[in-house]
């Protein structure tokens, strides 16, 4: 999708300062056309500017933000092809939701009013709120009005669309819903999103790429699955999902993999070899609670540990165990309750002496 | 709850009697037949008849109404200016002096104000000549000095309180800074613009200290005429004068508060209704 001389939008080397703080550092990205693209961080960690630079109601204070080849420096926001979809929704309370999703179209000067009666009417249709045209917005529900704002947004047919924690002020199960009407919508139009969120579930399964922020700079840029299974720092794989982290040292090279002296499991044990890491040197050792096996018996094969049930938590479709390790730290192990035999439904029970084993594969190796 | 706060309603009472009873008495008395105020001479309503028929009153009411709104209607605009730019514009250069000129009059005493108005009419028409003579135009620009403070503060807190990412929102989808004041901000802020605009002629309207310093021969306004004519003892027309003010404002208040209760009950009733097409 994105074309080999210049991709859709370019973020270059964008730093933001409020004074003496720096809410975003030297940003650099590239967004496909017709991408879901979320910007996923913590509060405080610079989406939220970056999202105003783009839609112009900041101005960097250093680098370069391109959009379809057009420089946007200095483009204030009423004439960005750039429309932003608000965390509050930000209707307009005196209007109907009509006159809300028509109001960017009286800018449209080329249109004459069938066609604009037109669009608002096609808008509505989009969201399903042709029956709440003629509402206002304290006559219409959280939900609704996240699709007024969602059509009012999209009713000029911008080049990008930003949303700013789109579903943060739904309740949990109209967030699902949402969810997937918002990505069933983006395929529709074919407008490209940047969604702004700290909800990294949200980001996992709205975005096409996600790009993990802190403390104003962007830490790795991948899709969903690389930022899962292969992220790049202590900090990645610890926000995205649970993680059991542990120091390590290198030992030495054995075959495709990393042999390391991890003195929290008690030994050595294989990971691996991310390249570029040198004998001796301190390293982070994470591996993911699912990719943890526990078994009442010693399996066979590599990185096999053994440990003592401390606690367990029964979620009915699977369990989360702690597993203490004889030098005292605590091993998360996700396992799926797959059977339900007479002797209880998990794999242990609290107490039990337990072995637990991973795939080298499965330990990742984090430099930063 | 059997306990009846006994002390308490007798405060009570005895509040709403020190407000109340006087004006009860001025309204009885409006429709006294005898010419003494004071003394009851059976019912009447000859000093309504009378009252109607004084062109000295008419013109007198006529002219307060004229400088009510031109001043209340001059002051909103210039208030409304100041509360957005307060509001608005938290760093400039000068703002803490602007903000303390715009909210001076508030804690001015009226006679200073009035003194100070008066002295520079007097200094203006000497140097240029204007204006010539002290009436309706005086008034009514003493008037807007000190009661744009009103608007200005009613329409600050209400900027203040209002959500900016709606004037942002509009920014995006293509307005311009002044097209997004016409057809968000003004619109949103109207209802404390009117607010703001009663109560400046409300002000304008009672007034007696600032517009005896600043009125000249014949321009004598309502509150003006009552002050004069009570000089040489309260008489059963000036009564009646009073209680048709009294009956007005009191009519509009209530009408007033009726119409505002139920459009909120309304908008809570629709509220609630919209929330619970959601669950």
């Amino acid at each position: 999708m994105v074309s080999a001389e210049e991709p859709f939008l370019r973020i270059e080397g964008v730093s933001k300062s409020f004074g003496t703080f720096q809410a975003v550092k030297d940003v650099t990205l590239t967004v496909g056309k017709g991408e879901i693209f979320s910007l996923l961080g913590g509060s405080g960690c610079g989406k939220t500017t970056l999202l105003r630079m783009l839609a112009g109601f900041e101005e960097p204070t250093a680098g370069r933000i391109f959009l379809d080849g057009r420089d946007l420096a200095g483009v204030p926001p009423w004439d960005r092809p750039i429309h932003m979809m608000f965390q509050s929704y930000a209707i307009f309370p005196h209007m109907t939701v009509e006159a809300n999703v028509a109001y960017g179209l009286k800018h449209e000067h080329g249109m004459d009013k069938a066609a604009r009666a037109e669009r608002v009417a096609a808008m509505l249709d989009l969201v399903q709120l042709t029956d709440f045209a003629k509402r206002k917005s304290h006559q219409i529900s959280g939900g609704q009005r996240q699709r007024v704002a969602l059509a009012r947004a999209l009713a000029r047919q911008p080049k990008l669309l930003l949303l700013d924690e789109p579903l943060a002020a739904l309740d949990k199960k109209l967030r699902e819903h949402t969810q997937f009407e918002l990505m069933s919508i983006q395929q529709r139009t074919g407008v490209t999103f940047i969604v702004v969120t700290h909800d990294q579930e949200e980001a996992m399964t709205l975005s096409d790429r996600i790009a993990v922020m802190d403390r104003g700079e962007v830490k790795q840029v991948g899709s969903p699955t690389d930022i899962y299974e292969y992220p790049v720092s202590r900090f990645v794989a610890g926000f995205i999902g649970s993680v059991n982290a542990f120091e390590a040292t290198v030992l030495g090279h054995d075959g495709p993999h990393l042999r390391l002296e991890v003195p929290a499991l008690g030994g050595a044990v294989l990971a691996r070899d991310p390249l570029g890491v040198v004998v001796g040197q301190k390293i982070g050792l994470a591996v993911r609670p699912e990719k943890i096996r526990i078994s009442k018996d010693r399996p066979e094969g590599v990185n096999v540990v053994a440990g003592q049930v401390k606690d367990l938590a029964y979620f009915g479709k699977d369990s989360l165990y702690r597993i203490a390790m004889p030098g005292g730290a605590l091993v998360q192990a996700h396992a799926v309750n797959s059977s339900r035999g007479d002797e209880g439904v998990g794999v242990a029970d609290w107490d039990d002496a337990v072995w637990l084993s991973f795939d080298p594969s499965a330990a990742i190796v984090l430099v930063d | 709850m059997n306990r009846r706060p006994v002390f308490l309603i007798t405060v009570l009472c005895f509040g709403f009697a020190f407000f109340y009873i006087p004006i009860l008495s001025m309204i009885v008395y409006s429709f006294n037949a005898s010419r003494l105020a004071t003394v009851w001479g059976g019912f009447s309503t000859r000093w309504y008849v009378s009252l109607l028929s004084n062109d000295q009153v008419i013109n007198a009411l006529v002219l307060s109404l004229k400088i009510a709104f031109v001043s209340a209607s001059v002051a909103t605009i210039l208030g409304t200016m100041a509360g957005i730019t307060l509001a608005r514009f938290t760093k400039f250069r000068g703002r803490m002096v602007f903000s303390g000129l715009v909210t001076a009059p508030l804690v001015m005493p009226e006679v200073i104000t009035g003194i100070s108005s008066l002295i520079f009419f007097i200094i203006l028409a000497d140097w240029i000549g204007w204006p010539g003579q002290r009436g309706f135009t005086t008034i009514t620009l003493a008037h807007i000095t000190f009661s744009m403070v009103f608007v200005t503060i009613i329409v600050q807190s209400r900027m203040l309180q209002m959500d900016r990412t709606i004037e942002e929102a509009a920014m995006d989808l293509g307005s311009r800074p002044w097209q997004v004041m016409k057809d968000i901000t003004l619109p949103v802020i109207s209802p404390a613009i009117v607010s703001g605009w009663l109560l400046a002629f409300t002000i304008s309207l009672d007034d007696v200290v600032i517009t005896s310093f600043t009125t000249g021969p014949g321009s004598t306004t309502l509150p003006l005429l009552i002050w004069s004519k009570v000089k040489l003892g309260v008489t059963p027309d000036i009564n009646a004068l009073a209680t048709l003010m009294v009956v007005t404002v009191g009519i509009g208040v209530v009408a007033a508060g009726i119409i505002l209760n139920r459009a909120e009950r309304r908008r809570l009733i629709e509220e609630r209704m919209a929330h619970e097409r959601d669950g």
